[in-house]
């Protein structure tokens, strides 16, 4: 009786065990969950390489569609061309969003040399020397890319390059477009 | 009265210009942080404490750094918003929420003892007094079985000669009784 009882506990114990090391093994510690969707978007004031003052909250009505890159950065030329076309088609084309860029931690000469190499004509700006805006949003890396609504409200997160079809889905959510 | 009073009143009364002048210094004062953030420039505020809560943050692009260890762009933008936040004059856990607002719980080195994160506090408290638990349980088990395996096992205490006189007369009558 008392050996069948120590060995449910000892069998416990290593079921415990190996959950704990199934759920920290599948688990990608860097790709935690956003705390900010849902949630409206931090507001922030930038000045874009062609010396355009934009405000986040004047933007209201439309879809935003903020990517954080680097010109330093190598997946940030993979979704470079796509976000490029999100740009010409929701910005120029159906004027139901914006495509914003900013660039973490570079300087503007790289910047405007990395958007003419991938044909980058959407809105680019500069963050800070201190990185406010990426702060603000929490991010830790490039590329990022936050979806907020037209009620200015955070509603995706992307960690990384984007594939077409996530921000067509996106897009297609938050303008009611196909 | 009348004259008292209008004395008094310019008793404490500032000539026009210098009031504003100490409006305008005191206008420039309450922006020039505002002014200093949106410039990215760094306040200088104290930097023991500024490490102290660094070393509470995770670095979320590193292997198992915290802030202040590390060296990458993105800990020296974190050390800077430390800087920045304290001199908006933000106690130490205010500073530890704002990050936690941003990055989620992740962002903190230590778990918060709630949900998930409180296991990993029970569970090292939980696990060293079970042990102890079982090494006593252990121990005594041990000092039990030397104790019965020793040479005067069985017997105890060595009878004194007169309990093992009566115990011999009692033997006798037992016997002759049968």
């Amino acid at each position: 009786m008392m050996k069948s009882w120590k060995l449910w506990v000892v069998l416990g114990l290593i079921a415990g065990m190996v959950g704990l090391f199934a759920f920290g093994f599948t688990t990608d510690p860097y790709k935690v969950q956003s705390p900010l969707l849902g949630k409206p978007a931090p507001d922030f004031t930038v000045k874009t390489l062609d010396g355009q003052t934009i405000q986040l909250s004047a933007l209201r009505g439309k879809v935003v569609v903020l990517n954080f890159w680097g010109s330093w950065c190598a997946a940030c030329r993979e979704e470079a061309r796509l976000l490029q076309e999100t740009h010409v088609r929701y910005e120029q084309k159906a004027k139901t969003a914006m495509v914003l860029g900013i660039a973490m931690n570079d300087t503007p000469e790289q910047a405007r040399k990395f958007a003419e190499i991938f044909g980058k004509t959407f809105s680019l700006a500069l963050d800070n020397k201190t990185g406010d805006v990426a702060f603000q949003y929490g991010v830790y890396g490039a590329p990022e890319t936050f979806f907020i609504d037209r009620q200015g409200m955070i509603r995706h997160k992307v960690i990384g390059a984007m594939t077409a079809e996530e921000v067509a889905k996106q897009m297609e959510q938050l303008t009611g477009e196909n | 009265m009348t004259k008292m009073g209008q004395t008094q009143n310019r008793s404490v009364r500032f000539p026009r210009n210098v009031l504003g002048a100490l409006v305008g210094i005191g206008l420039v004062l309450m922006a020039l942080p505002l002014a200093a953030q949106a410039q990215g420039v760094i306040p200088s505020v104290d930097e023991a404490r500024v490490m102290r809560l660094a070393d509470q943050l995770r670095c979320p692009i590193c292997q198992g750094q915290s802030v202040k260890e590390s060296d990458v762009f993105l800990s020296k933008q974190m050390r800077d918003q430390i800087r920045i936040l304290i001199a908006q004059g933000k106690t130490d856990q205010e500073v530890l929420d704002d990050f936690e607002a941003r990055y989620g719980e992740f962002i903190l080195r230590s778990p918060k003892p709630t949900g998930m994160g409180l296991l990993a506090w029970i569970l090292p408290v939980a696990a060293l007094v079970g042990g102890v638990v079982w090494l006593g349980l252990v121990l005594m088990r041990a000092q039990r079985r030397s104790r019965l395996e020793s040479p005067d096992a069985g017997g105890g205490e060595t009878p004194d000669p007169q309990t093992e006189a009566r115990i011999a007369r009692d033997l006798k009558r037992f016997e002759e009784g049968l």
